[in-house]
């Protein structure tokens, strides 16, 4: 498969990914779980992997709220919000049963309205909101095996240790790639476009994993076999890779709704990486392979995420870890993708953008909504904030003393 | 302002209970000079632990809402809304960190913490509120995590929960120096026992028609349960509040002129709105009479370690109380509760408040409400607002919505 195939495959799923679960039972017979949170770092995909179903990432859509304006407030998320209102149209038909990893309160309060609701299994995994002790790993080992228990009657059949070991191995191995293909995008502008990495993180939540590998190591062998875009000679197609696009980095929990990632290279910024839950911080982690007890490793995988606005450990600090990449990257400025109401990211940004700044380091907070389309104010906000990351450049064309 | 219907009917404890809460601030104001540490907890947290430990605590939730009575709160959020704190983040929080800022306060502001102990029983809101004051601050934060209880107490919760409490144990001994004495604790466990008893003795005198107290007069009521149970003063505090509750029953004497309906409410107060909406229901006839929000602190501990308990056994029971809190619940329990309450108070109506500023207690509220109606026959309402946000309150048209469905109650 060429690159611009294995492009148009993984933008044709993030655009439709219902569509693409329903091709996926269509040809298998599969179930498909449905998983319910904007951080599909906490959902356990491997657990369901291993029980022969396909974890699918339910994060809401950009989708008008009427249906659900009757069971959840105006003041839960978008994400909610339109994932609620999705069940209640019927478009999520294609799920045989519901996962909630709680991340925030509201969704936990969603995962609630859900079971009375939706009228099929729907499972809640009560994840720990600190991470720095022991403790903490035994508890969530203990959390996971009820849940493997609830996933396995769903299934229809018990689940091996070995399946689990054995889908610990995919998994790992498709972060590993995700990390590559992450590393490569930073140091190629010509690689991928921020909409283009969002696209490929997405359409790993609506196929199985093994596919998605294949996808992402044909990716990476397009590039060293000198194809357009490749990083070998061919010329640059995003204004992303020009001269004067400035490279900034992104956090917050995702990058949607889409259009703004798209209106980012539009304006002049080239997005170097990100720490976001759908996104850097996704693949980020690693589940030990060894060992006789996959529950165990699991905890410990599922804990070792870096900095996160749901998790609390003072031991890990978000500011601190954005200034040392925003070193390493060489990135001009952070973008801080807060979606409205989401009570995590709003504590955090005040405190990120004081640690950012003192550093000399520009930051903007931008306020996304799914189903409002891109608000002008919007791209005004960014193309004004590019205006400040040139005009805080030395003068003259870079690279010309 | 004008002379109301309920001026006459305040409680006469209310006196008393002021000179309590005002020697307890006096108290954590001096730490310092008297060698004690002073931390910030929130008002799930199991403070008998630091009572025992002789560590003052600090509940800024009780602050905002006494900004939020003395309408201060709107000033103060702003100011934190100006540092960066959306206006969509809980108001408690906003107006606490505005008064940090701005050194405003109805109390002249909060005794610096030594550190702060924040346990997510009641939300996930109270641990991310904490840590961007300890930014401020520079003190450490203990994170007591009570794990949402989907299906009620499973035992690896009990167990993650109560080995925290030993943590917390640790983490005290550390700060500030001293030996964790048995003894002393387990007296405040009994002391703790008995208060949250009586706060439940006291609101079930609410049972009675007419009602003695409202739950307007329980939220007022309600500070000593939440800041100063596991002591001696609260305990007679309370006795005093119950005897004047008792004489009023044998007096018939009711918390308003006259009782037509009795209702339910849902949620925390609208603290900025308290002396009004009391009138405007007492002039509908309307008590009331009990609330989840204060049934929260009813017997909320219920072990003092009889039977020569060990250590480890006493922090699972103490982490079994606090795990229970109505909204750390799902929905099916506290419909249940609900149900229960309707009850056991016999009230005719139920009034929800949607507050804007508490997502796990609000979002959802509509479908516990058809579920409750469903089940019982009883008819509800839900009314948007917030706890100490007065932008987020539209007053006449609320009052014209409680108004049709109390009109509606009395054509049943």
């Amino acid at each position: 498969m060429d690159r611009d195939a294995v492009l148009a495959r993984v933008a044709e799923d993030a655009a439709n990914p219902v569509r693409a679960l329903h091709a996926w039972k269509q040809r298998t017979g599969g179930k498909v779980v449905g998983c319910l949170s904007c951080m599909p770092p906490f959902v356990p995909e491997e657990m369901v992997h291993a029980a022969g179903m396909l974890p699918a990432g339910i994060w809401g859509a950009d989708v008008p709220v009427s249906r659900a304006d009757a069971k959840i407030q105006s003041f839960a998320c978008s994400v909610a919000r339109t994932a609620l209102e999705l069940a209640l149209r019927d478009a999520l038909s294609v799920c045989d049963g519901f996962l909630f990893p709680f991340v925030c309160d509201a969704f936990q309060n969603l995962s609630e309205i859900w079971k009375m609701t939706v009228d099929r299994p729907c499972f809640q995994l009560v994840f720990p909101r600190k991470v720095d002790a022991d403790r903490v790993r035994v508890y969530l080992a203990a959390e996971l095996g009820r849940l493997q228990g609830e996933l396995a009657s769903l299934a229809g059949k018990p689940v091996s240790g070995d399946a689990l070991r054995a889908s610990i191995r995919v998994y790992n191995e498709n972060r590993r790639l995700l990390r590559e293909v992450d590393r490569v995008r930073a140091s190629d502008p010509a690689f991928l476009t921020a909409r283009q990495m969002l696209d490929v993180v997405q359409a790993s939540c609506c196929m199985p994993r093994q596919e998605h590998s294949e996808l992402l190591r044909a990716l990476l062998a397009s590039r060293s076999a000198g194809v357009p875009g490749g990083g070998t000679g061919g010329e640059p197609r995003a204004q992303a890779g020009s001269a004067g696009a400035v490279p900034v980095l992104l956090t917050g929990v995702m990058p949607r709704p889409a259009a703004i990632v798209d209106m980012l290279e539009e304006v002049g910024l080239r997005v170097l990486g990100d720490d976001m839950g759908m996104g850097g911080l996704y693949y980020a982690i690693e589940v030990p392979e060894s060992g006789d007890d996959p529950m165990a490793a699991l905890a410990q995988g599922y804990t070792g995420y870096p900095a996160c606005s749901t998790l609390h450990d003072p031991g890990r600090d978000r500011g601190a870890a954005l200034v040392r990449r925003a070193r390493e990257t060489g990135a001009e400025g952070v973008l801080v993708f807060a979606t409205k109401f989401c009570e995590p990211e709003y504590f955090d940004y005040p405190g990120l953008k004081q640690d950012l700044e003192k550093e000399g380091i520009p930051v903007l907070l931008l306020e996304t909504e799914l189903g409002m389309g891109v608000p002008g104010p919007i791209r005004t906000r960014v193309e004004a904030f590019v205006e400040t990351l040139k005009g805080r450049r030395p003068s003259g064309p870079p690279g010309v003393p | 302002m004008q002379e109301g219907l309920l001026d006459a009917r305040r409680l006469n404890s209310f006196k008393k209970m002021k000179e309590l809460m005002t020697a307890y601030y006096i108290d954590a104001k001096t730490a310092e000079q008297n060698n004690k540490q002073v931390a910030w907890v929130t008002s799930g947290a199991p403070v008998e632990i630091l009572h025992a430990m002789d560590v003052i605590p600090i509940y800024p939730e009780n602050h905002a809402a006494m900004c939020g009575v003395q309408r201060m709160g709107e000033e103060l959020q702003r100011a934190a809304e100006e540092r960066g704190f959306s206006a969509d983040l809980c108001s408690y929080a906003r107006t606490d960190i505005g008064s940090i800022h701005t050194g405003k306060s109805p109390v002249f502001g909060l005794p610096k913490p030594d550190f702060m102990v924040a346990c997510n029983n009641i939300c996930t809101t109270v641990v991310k509120w904490y840590e961007a004051v300890s930014r401020i601050y520079g003190c450490p934060v203990f994170m007591v995590d009570m794990p949402f209880l989907r299906q009620g107490l499973e035992d690896h919760i009990v167990e993650y929960a109560g080995g925290q409490l030993q943590e917390l144990i640790d983490f005290l001994v550390v700060q500030t120096g001293r030996r964790f004495d048995d003894d002393r604790f387990l007296d405040v466990l009994v002391k703790s026992m008995e208060t949250t008893n009586l706060w439940g003795e006291i609101l079930d005198t609410a049972r009675h028609s007419p009602a003695p107290m409202s739950c307007f007069d329980a939220f007022i009521h309600i500070g000593p349960t939440v800041t100063l149970r596991g002591t001696q003063g609260c305990i007679d505090y309370y006795k005093v509040l119950k005897q004047e509750l008792e004489e009023r029953i044998e007096n018939g004497f009711g918390a308003i002129p006259e009782e037509r309906h009795r209702l339910l409410w849902d949620n925390l107060p609208i603290w900025f709105n308290l002396r009004d909406l009391s009138e405007r229901l007492a002039e509908w006839k309307t008590c009331l009479v009990a609330a989840t929000y204060t049934d929260s602190w009813r017997a909320q501990v219920y072990t003092g370690g009889e039977n020569g308990l060990d250590r480890k056994t006493v922090l699972r029971e103490l982490a079994k109380a606090y795990l229970l809190p109505y909204i750390n619940n799902g929905f099916p329990e506290r419909v249940r509760i609900l149900k229960n309450m309707l009850e056991k108070y016999r009230a005719d109506g139920f009034l929800m408040h949607s507050d804007r500023s508490c997502k796990p207690y609000s979002l959802g509220q509509y479908m516990i409400r058809d579920r409750l109606t469903q089940e019982t026959g009883i008819p509800g309402l839900v009314i948007e607002a917030d706890m100490t946000d007065p932008r987020q309150y539209a007053e006449a048209p609320t009052m014209n919505r409680i108004e049709a469905y109390l009109e509606s109650l009395t054509d049943r």
